[in-house]
C-alpha cells in the first residue's frame, strides 16, 4: 500500500516507531505499544509465558468469533508473535472502518500493519545486538489460612501435623526469562537487505510453564533498470516450544489445600486423600503430567514490481506459510485420573498438526502530482488466500513401562482391550477468501483530500445465496491550516486538520461449512443393530443456513488532528459511530423441526460509540534535558439493537457468561436496548444475625424483599443488573524524559468505570467449604436486620457482629462485585547511553544499557490479585479463580550496534 | 520501448499466476465432513446407519446424566441426592427432593432434549419413507418416537407435537393439548401394536414392548386426563394379557439376574437399552452413589462423586426375609472384595474398607448408616445412606455400572399391572395377589409363606412410615435436633401394592409415575400429599409434572409453560 503523507491522510490512524516501543520483558508486538494508542486496549491478564496479550479496538463489534483486530505482517496476515519484538520497525492501527474497509471482511476490528525492519539503499552495513535478562515474581499472592489458622479452627481442616505453603510448593523462587536478538542491515546502490535472528526462553513461574523461540527474518531487495524492476525475496523461520501442564488446576487446587499437609508421605509417595471430593495433592498434578508442543512455521514471500512509467506500478506477490505442531504429553499412574483406575500403567499422546496458507496479491497503482496542486492515487488489485488446515493424533495407556513416555505408543495395551480404548483422529478443511479491490485518493492544493475505496469479496463460509458482498468507503480531509485565513494564526497554530470518514467492514465466523447440513458417525457411543452387530450410527451435527453471510459494520468517523506551536504540542481527537448489522450468532433452536440445537445465523444489531483523544507534548526541553509526554484516553459505548431477525426470533434477553461448578450460576446478562457486560446476578445488602448473606428477592406480590441467601433464590425474577464489567475509559500515559545520556520512560495505564466479579472471594470466602479458606471468610460483619437496621444483641445491647455462617453454601452475590478502576505503572524503563569516543567508536556506534520492570505499583481499591482482568466480550470482569496471578518482572538490558 | 516490451512479459506472467488459481471459485470441499453431496438416505445403508440413531437417541434418556432413572426417582419416596457436606452436591438435587423446582431443573431439560432429539431423527427417518408403509424403518421408527412422546407426555403433559422434518425454515411446532396428545400417543403405540414384529431383536421395538408402553398410558390415563373411570385399567389388562399369554417370557430366577451386566439371555426382559464396554459406557449410577474407595467392595474402579443414599423410612419397609434389600442397597460395614481361585470375585468379603471421613462408626471403617441428616441442612456426611448397588457393579474393571444394559421393560411390570387393573377393577382379586406373590417367592427363598401377598395386604395400609424426618444437628456423630412428622400410610389405596411396587421396581424410571397414581383418602396424590425425609406433603398439584425447561421456551416462543411455573 502506498504510504501517503501525513497531511494527506483522511482516517484514523495511529503509528508508533520502534523508538518509541516499551522495552524490558516483551512478549508480544501489542505490548510494545500497551496505552501508546489511543482506543486499542491491550490487556495481560495472566502470568504465563504463554499467554498473549488480549487486544480490542473500539469496542465490541461481534457476538462470536473474535473481537482481535487483523495482523498484517510486512503486508501478510500474521500475528501479534509472528516476527520478534526487535525486528519491528512501525505498528500502524488503522482504527476505522473508512481505513480499513479496503481489508474488507477482515477489518471490522480494526487493522494493525507491523512493518519489520529492512535495509536502505546505500547504507553501511550496521550489526546490533540486544539483549535482556529478566526476573520475575507474582505481583500478589491470594491470601488464604496458613496452618496456624487451620490448628485456630478457622477452617473445617483437620490439623495434619505438617506446615506446607502449597504455592511456594509448585512455584520457582522466581521466573526468569534471557532474550538476543541480532540484527543486520545494510544496503548498496540497487540493493537492499536485512535480517534479524532473536532466541528467547523463559521460565515462568509456576513450574512446568516453559517457553522457548528462535526466529529469523531474511529480507532481500534488488532493483533493476534505473528501478523499472524490483524484486523483493523475503523469509521468516520460527521454532517454539513450550511445555504443557496442568497449572490452572495445580493452582486451583495448591489454594485450596491443607497447609498442614505434608507434600509427601514419609515413604516419599504423595500425600493424597482421594475421599475428599475433587481434592488432589498440586504437586502431584505438575509433577505427574508432562508434555510439550513444538511449532516450527515458515513462510516464503517473493514480490516483483514494475514501474514502467514513473508513478505507475503494479507488482504480484506470492505468499506460502506453514505452520507445524507436534504435541506430546504423558500422564503418570501416579497422576490423579490414573491413580484412581486400576492397571493403568500411564497413558501417552503425540499429536500434529498443520495449517498452511496460499495467497496472491496483485496490484496496480498510479500515483501522479500536477503543479503541486493536484495529486492523484490511485490503486486496484485482487487477492486470493487459501487457508488448509490437517492434523492426526493418537494416544494410548497401560505401558509395559513407564520409561517410554509418548516414544513408544504402540507398547500401551490399550489398543487390545475390551473396555479401555487406545485413541486416534485425524482432521482436514480448508476455506478460500478471494477479494477484488480498488480506492482512489485525490488531493486538491494540500487542502482538500478524497478518499474512496470498496471491495469485493467472496468467501467460501458461507452459503450459496451469499457467497459475495462489497465493502466500500469514502473518506474526506480538509487540511484548514493551508487556507489562506488561518496564515495568521501559524506562529502557534501549526496544524489543524478535520477528516471525516464512512466505511463498511466484515467479519466471517472462524469455522468452514457452517451453512450446509453436516453429518457425521457417532463417536459418542455406538448401537446395536438389528442383527445384533455393534455399528457407528449416522448424525446430524450443523443445520443448513443457506443465508449465512457476514457480519458487516457500518462506521463514521469524525476526526481532528491538531498541532501547537511547530508540534511541540499536538494530537488528535476522534469520534466514530459504529453500527453492526447481521451479527452472527449461534442462536438455540428447538429440536425438532431442527436435529441440532443451535444454528449460525445472521440476526440481530449492535451500536458501538466512542470517542478517542491523544495530546503529546514536550512540557520541557534544554540542551541537556527533555521531557515528553503523550496521554491517550478512549471511551467507548456499546449497544444491542436486536436479537432478532423474520426467521430467527430469539428472547431478547438472554443470560450469558458464568462461573463453573459448584456455583454454576450465570454471571451477565446479554438484553437487546443494553450494553454487552452487565453483571447480573442478586443484589446483597448485608449480613444477618445468623451469619446468612441477606439478598434482594421478589415476593410473590412483585416486591423487592430481603431474605437470607439460598442457591435457590438464582431465579429469573430475584436477579438484577450489578454494574457492567466494561471499562468505560482506557487510559495511557507516558512520559520519556532524556538527560545527557540517560533515559527515562514511564509508561502508566489505567482502566476506569467498570466492575470486576471477583470469583475467589465467590468461592474461598465461605465457610461451608471442606477446603482452605481466604482469611477474609473469618471476617466479622455487623448483622443487620431484613428492615436493614441493625440487629441488636439482647444480651449486649449491641449491634451483633457475626461471621459468615458455616451452613450458608458458596455463590455469587453483589458484595463479591468490586469497582475495578485502577491506575498502575505498567512498565519503567531507566536506560544510559555511553558516550563513545576514541578508536572505540570506529567498531561500536551505539552501547546502551537499561533496567526496566513491569507492574511496579497497581493504585487500586480491588481486593483480588490484580485488577486487569479478562475483557472476554459477552462476560468481561471476571477474576477466575484459576488464574494464572500476573507478574512483576525486573530486567536488565543491553543495546550494541556496531 | 524495450522496457515496456519487458513490463508487457513480467505483466503477462503475472495474469499467468492468475489464471492458474481458479480466481473465483468459492466452492467448499469436503475432506472429513459428511454432506449433502456424499450422503444419501434413499440408500438403505445410509438409512439404517440414521435409524441406528433413533435406538441411540433412545438409549440417551435412560442412560445419559440426569437420565429417566434420576428424574423419576429422585423426586420420589425411596431415593436421594443430599447435599454432600464436604463433597458438593446439593442444589438441584434438593430442589428435586423437596419439589421446589423450577423451569431451570436440569434433569427436565435433559429429558426434553433427550426425547425431542430422538423424536427428530425418527421424523428425519420416517421422512425418507412412504406416509404409510409398513417396514422395519417405518415400524421401529415410529415404536422409539411414540416412546419418546410418552415419556415427555408423562413429565411434562402439555408438549409440542410434530412429526416431520420436513418444514419451512422458522417454523415451529406447537402444543396440541392434552387430549389431543393423548389420542396421537394412543392411536400411534396402536398402529405400531398392530404392524410391528413379534420378532425380539435385542434392544429395539417389537409388539411386546409397544403393548408394555401402551399399557403404562392407559394405566395413568385417569390421571393423564383428569377422568376416573375405568376404561383404561381394562384397556391396560387386555395388553398385559396378551404379553403374559403370549410373549413367550418367564420370570428370572432370581431378583439380581435382572440387573446383570448383559440382559441378553434373561427371559424376563421385554426390553433392554443394551450398552457394552467396547461400544457403549454410558450409566453412570456407580458414579452417583458412591464414594471413591466404596468401589473396593466390588473390586471395580471408575471415578466415584459419592452422592445419592436411599430415604432411610423407605428402607425401614422392607420385610426382614425380604432379599431384595440387600440386593439394592449397600449397607453397614464395607469389606474389600474378595479374588477366588477361578477369577471370579465376591463382593464385600474380606478385610474391612478403611475410612476416615465422618467415622460415625468409631471404628475407622468405612460403613453406610441407615439415617441420613438432611437433605441441605446441614446436608448428609460422607458416609450415611444405603447405597443402590441393584446394578451389577462389575467385578475386576473399571467400568462400575457403565457397561450395564439397563432393564426398560420386565415381565414383573406386565404382572404388577395385571395385578392393579385386577383389584382397580374389582375383579377376580385373589389372582392379583397370586401375580405379585410370584414375582416376590424368588425373594424369599426361605419360606413362601413370607413371600405371600393376599389382597388384604395389598389393598391393605402403606407401611411406610410416612412423615418428615430430618436432624438439623450439624455433626456426623450428633443426632439431637430432630424435625418430624407422623402420617403414615393408612390412607393410601391400595397402598400395601404401592410399596410392593418399590421393592420390586425400586431404580427403575417408574416411582414417580406411581406416585402421581395412587391417591390418598382425601383424593390426594401420594407424590403431593405424603411426607418423607425433608419433603413436605402439600396441596400443590403442579409438581406432578414438570415445568417446561427455559431453553425450550427461549428457542420456541410459541409454548405455553404449565400451570403454576
Amino acid at each position: 500500500m502506498v504510504r501517503r503523507k501525513k497531511g494527506d491522510v483522511t482516517s484514523a490512524v495511529s503509528s508508533v516507531k520502534a523508538e518509541d516501543f516499551a522495552a524490558g520483558k516483551i512478549g508480544d508486538a501489542a505490548e510494545l505499544i500497551k496505552g501508546k494508542v489511543a482506543g486499542l486496549s491491550v490487556v495481560n491478564s495472566s502470568g504465563d509465558p504463554n499467554a498473549t496479550s488480549s487486544i480490542m479496538l473500539r469496542g465490541v463489534t461481534t457476538l462470536m468469533g473474535s473481537v482481535e483486530p487483523l495482523v498484517l505482517v510486512d503486508g501478510i496476515e500474521g500475528s501479534l508473535t509472528t516476527v520478534a519484538p526487535e525486528n519491528i520497525a512501525e505498528i500502524s492501527v488503522l482504527k476505522d472502518a473508512s481505513a480499513a474497509a479496503i481489508y474488507g471482511t477482515r477489518g471490522a476490528n480494526g487493522v494493525i500493519l507491523i512493518t519489520t525492519k529492512s535495509g536502505t539503499r546505500g547504507a553501511n552495513a550496521s550489526f546490533s545486538y540486544s539483549d535482556y535478562f529478566s526476573f520475575s515474581d507474582f505481583t500478589k499472592k491470594a491470601d488464604f489460612m496458613d496452618t496456624h489458622d487451620v490448628i485456630e479452627g478457622l477452617t473445617a481442616l483437620p490439623y495434619a501435623g505438617y506446615d506446607t505453603d502449597w504455592l511456594d510448593a509448585v512455584t520457582r523462587k522466581s521466573g526468569f526469562k534471557h532474550n538476543h536478538s541480532f540484527q543486520i542491515s545494510g544496503g548498496t546502490e540497487n540493493a537492499t537487505y536485512s535480517g534479524n535472528l532473536t532466541y528467547m526462553k523463559e521460565e515462568g513461574i509456576m513450574r512446568g510453564s516453559d517457553n522457548e523461540s528462535l526466529k529469523l527474518q531474511m529480507d532481500y531487495t534488488q532493483y533493476f533498470w534505473n528501478d523499472i524492476l524490483k524484486v523483493n525475496f523475503n523469509s521468516l523461520i520460527s521454532r517454539r516450544k513450550y511445555s504443557l501442564n496442568s497449572n490452572s488446576y495445580v493452582y486451583r487446587q495448591a489454594l485450596i489445600h491443607n497447609p498442614s499437609e505434608p507434600v509427601y508421605n514419609e515413604d516419599g509417595s504423595y500425600y493424597e486423600n482421594f475421599d475428599r471430593f475433587q481434592y488432589y495433592n498440586p504437586v502431584e498434578i505438575q509433577n505427574e503430567y508432562e508434555g510439550n508442543t513444538r511449532t516450527n512455521f515458515w513462510q516464503m514471500a517473493g514480490t516483483v514490481t514494475v514501474e514502467p512509467i514513473k508513478g505507475w506500478q503494479t507488482s504480484v506477490m506470492l505468499a506460502w506459510n506453514e505452520t507445524n505442531s507436534t504435541t506430546e504429553s504423558f500422564t503418570s499412574p501416579l497422576y490423579y485420573t490414573l491413580a484412581l483406575e486400576s492397571d493403568y500403567n500411564g497413558s501417552a499422546s503425540k499429536s500434529s498438526g498443520n495449517s498452511n496458507s496460499k495467497s496472491i496479491e496483485v496490484t496496480s497503482k498510479y500515483y501522479k502530482n500536477w503543479h503541486n496542486k493536484h495529486r492523484l492515487d490511485a490503486l486496484v488489485g485482487y487477492s486470493y488466500l487459501y487457508n488448509i488446515y490437517d492434523g492426526f493424533n493418537a494416544g494410548n495407556g497401560n505401558f509395559s513401562t513407564l520409561a517410554y513416555k509418548w516414544n513408544n505408543l504402540a507398547n500401551g495395551s490399550l489398543l487390545k482391550e475390551e473396555d479401555r480404548h487406545a485413541w486416534m483422529g485425524s482432521y482436514r478443511n480448508d476455506d478460500t477468501l478471494i477479494g477484488f479491490f480498488g480506492r482512489v485518493s485525490y488531493g486538491y492544493d494540500n487542502r482538500y483530500n478524497i478518499l474512496a475505496s470498496i471491495r469485493h469479496e467472496g468467501s467460501s463460509k458461507f452459503g450459496d445465496n451469499n457467497k459475495w458482498a462489497n465493502f466500500p468507503s469514502v473518506s474526506l480531509g480538509w487540511n484548514i491550516m493551508n487556507e489562506e485565513f488561518m496564515k495568521s494564526t501559524s506562529a502557534w497554530l501549526n496544524n489543524l486538520r478535520l477528516r471525516i470518514g464512512y466505511g463498511v467492514t466484515g467479519i466471517t465466523p472462524d469455522e468452514s461449512y457452517l451453512s450446509i447440513y453436516q453429518y457425521n458417525y457417532d463417536n459418542y457411543g455406538d448401537v446395536m443393530n438389528l442383527e445384533g452387530e455393534w455399528i457407528k450410527t449416522l448424525i446430524i451435527e450443523n443445520n443448513q443456513n443457506k443465508d449465512l453471510k457476514w457480519e458487516t459494520t457500518h462506521e463514521w468517523n469524525f476526526g481532528l488532528d491538531y498541532g501547537f506551536f511547530n508540534d511541540r504540542i499536538s494530537g488528535a481527537i476522534d469520534f466514530y459511530i459504529k453500527d453492526t448489522h447481521d451479527l452472527l450468532f449461534d442462536y438455540a433452536v428447538p429440536v425438532p423441526p431442527n436435529l441440532y440445537g443451535t444454528t449460525r445465523a445472521n440476526v440481530g444489531k449492535m451500536r458501538n460509540t466512542g470517542v478517542e483523544f491523544m495530546i503529546t507534548g514536550i512540557p520541557f526541553q534544554t540542551k541537556d534535558f527533555q521531557w515528553t509526554t503523550t496521554v491517550t484516553l478512549s471511551h467507548n459505548k456499546n449497544k444491542l439493537l436486536s436479537l432478532s431477525n423474520e426467521l430467527y426470533e430469539t428472547d431478547n434477553f438472554q443470560e450469558v457468561g458464568g462461573v463453573s461448578d459448584p456455583i454454576s450460576v450465570s454471571t451477565h446478562c446479554m438484553e437487546v436496548g443494553h450494553g454487552l457486560g452487565d453483571f447480573w446476578g442478586l443484589k446483597s445488602v448485608g449480613v444477618d444475625k445468623d451469619g446468612f448473606v441477606l439478598v434482594e428477592v421478589k415476593d410473590d406480590d412483585g416486591n423487592w424483599v430481603v431474605q437470607p441467601f439460598d442457591t435457590n433464590l438464582n431465579k429469573l425474577e430475584n436477579r438484577q443488573r450489578l454494574g457492567n464489567g466494561m471499562p468505560k475509559v482506557y487510559l495511557g500515559w507516558n512520559n520519556t524524559f532524556y538527560y545527557k545520556g540517560f533515559d527515562l520512560n514511564l509508561q502508566f495505564t489505567g482502566q476506569f468505570g467498570y466492575k470486576i466479579l471477583n470469583v475467589q472471594r465467590c468461592f474461598y470466602e465461605n465457610n461451608s467449604i471442606a477446603y482452605n479458606r481466604l482469611k477474609s471468610a473469618a471476617n466479622w460483619y455487623p448483622a443487620i436486620n431484613i428492615d436493614g437496621t441493625p440487629y441488636i444483641d439482647p444480651e449486649t445491647g449491641k449491634q451483633k457482629m457475626v461471621q459468615l455462617s458455616s451452613s450458608m453454601s458458596q455463590g455469587v452475590w453483589s458484595d463479591h462485585l468490586e469497582n475495578g478502576d485502577f491506575f498502575k505503572l505498567t512498565n519503567a524503563t531507566l536506560g544510559y547511553t555511553f558516550p563513545l569516543k576514541g578508536d572505540f567508536k570506529k567498531f561500536v556506534k551505539t552501547l546502551r544499557l537499561y533496567v526496566s520492570a513491569t507492574n511496579l505499583f497497581c493504585i487500586t481499591k480491588y481486593k483480588g490479585l490484580d485488577p486487569e482482568v479478562s475483557n472476554y466480550f459477552i462476560s468481561p470482569g471476571i477474576d477466575d479463580r484459576d488464574k494464572y496471578p500476573t507478574i512483576r518482572s525486573y530486567t536488565v538490558g543491553l543495546n550494541l550496534t556496531f | 520501448m524495450k522496457n515496456i516490451f519487458k513490463t508487457l512479459a513480467i505483466g503477462t506472467l503475472a495474469l499467468g499466476a492468475l489464471s492458474f488459481s481458479s480466481c473465483t471459485n468459492l466452492d467448499e470441499n469436503l475432506y472429513d465432513i459428511l454432506a449433502d453431496e456424499n450422503i444419501d438416505l434413499d440408500n438403505e445403508d445410509d438409512l439404517n446407519a440414521m435409524l441406528g440413531h433413533c435406538c441411540t437417541t433412545f438409549r440417551y434418556i435412560y442412560v445419559s446424566y440426569w437420565g429417566y432413572m434420576e428424574i423419576q426417582e429422585e423426586c420420589a419416596d425411596t431415593y436421594c441426592i443430599p447435599k454432600r457436606i464436604g463433597v458438593g452436591w446439593g442444589d438441584l438435587y434438593v430442589n428435586l427432593h423437596k419439589h421446589d423446582w423450577t423451569y431451570t431443573q436440569g434433569h427436565a431439560e435433559n429429558l426434553w432434549n433427550c426425547c425431542y432429539t430422538n423424536i427428530g431423527y425418527c421424523n428425519k427417518v420416517l421422512d425418507n419413507c412412504e406416509p404409510d408403509e409398513v417396514s422395519t424403518v417405518t415400524t421401529q421408527a415410529r415404536f422409539f418416537r411414540a416412546c419418546s412422546y410418552y415419556i415427555l407426555f408423562d413429565l411434562f403433559r402439555n408438549v409440542p407435537h410434530m412429526t416431520t422434518f420436513d418444514v419451512e425454515v422458522g417454523w415451529l411446532p406447537e402444543q396440541i393439548g392434552i387430549q389431543a396428545m393423548y389420542d396421537y400417543i394412543e392411536s400411534e403405540l396402536k398402529w405400531v401394536v398392530d404392524n410391528i414384529t413379534t420378532e425380539k431383536s435385542y434392544g429395539w421395538g417389537h409388539k411386546y414392548a409397544a403393548e408394555m408402553f401402551l399399557s403404562r398410558l392407559y394405566l395413568n390415563k385417569n390421571v393423564y386426563l383428569g377422568t376416573n373411570d375405568n376404561t383404561g385399567y381394562e384397556a391396560a389388562l387386555a395388553l398385559v394379557n396378551d404379553v403374559i399369554e403370549n410373549g413367550g417370557y418367564s420370570l428370572a430366577p432370581n431378583y439380581s439376574d435382572n440387573f446383570r451386566e448383559n440382559l441378553n439371555d434373561n427371559p424376563e426382559i421385554i426390553l433392554a437399552i443394551p450398552e457394552d464396554r467396547t461400544h457403549a459406557t454410558h450409566f453412570q449410577l456407580c458414579s452417583i452413589a458412591f464414594p471413591q474407595t466404596g468401589m473396593e467392595a466390588y473390586a471395580s474402579s471408575c471415578g466415584c462423586w459419592n452422592g445419592s443414599a436411599a430415604v432411610p423410612q423407605f428402607v425401614d419397609t422392607y420385610s426382614p426375609w425380604d432379599r431384595r434389600n440387600k440386593d439394592t442397597w449397600a449397607q453397614g460395614q464395607q469389606h474389600y472384595a474378595v479374588k477366588n481361585d477361578d477369577g471370579t470375585y465376591t463382593n464385600n468379603a474380606g478385610d474391612p474398607i478403611p475410612f476416615d471421613a465422618d467415622d460415625w462408626s468409631g471404628t475407622g471403617y468405612l460403613n453406610y448408616s441407615r439415617n441420613l441428616h438432611s437433605i441441605d441442612n446441614p446436608g448428609a456426611y460422607q458416609q450415611e445412606g444405603y447405597r443402590m448397588h441393584k446394578y451389577e457393579i462389575v467385578n475386576g474393571t473399571n467400568n462400575g455400572t457403565y457397561a450395564d444394559d439397563f432393564p426398560a421393560i420386565r415381565l414383573a411390570e406386565a404382572y404388577f399391572t395385571k395385578a392393579e387393573c385386577l383389584l382397580r377393577l374389582g375383579r377376580d382379586e385373589q389372582t392379583a395377589a397370586d401375580l405379585i406373590t410370584a414375582v416376590r417367592q424368588r425373594s424369599f427363598p426361605d419360606s413362601i409363606a413370607l413371600a405371600t401377598r393376599t389382597v388384604a395386604d395389598l389393598k391393605g395400609p402403606s407401611v411406610y412410615a410416612y412423615g418428615h424426618e430430618e436432624c438439623t444437628t450439624a455433626a456426623y456423630n450428633e443426632w439431637t435436633t430432630w424435625v418430624r412428622t407422623n402420617e403414615g400410610g393408612a390412607d393410601i389405596e391400595l397402598g400395601g401394592l404401592l410399596d410392593d411396587y418399590a421393592w420390586e421396581f425400586v431404580g427403575e424410571c417408574a416411582r414417580r409415575t406411581q406416585l402421581i397414581r395412587f391417591r390418598m383418602d382425601d383424593g390426594r396424590s401420594v407424590f403431593t400429599g405424603k411426607s418423607w425425609f425433608c419433603k413436605d406433603g402439600n396441596d400443590k398439584s403442579m409438581y406432578e409434572i414438570f415445568a417446561i425447561p427455559e431453553s425450550a421456551m427461549k428457542t420456541n416462543l410459541k409454548l405455553e409453560q404449565n400451570p403454576g411455573y
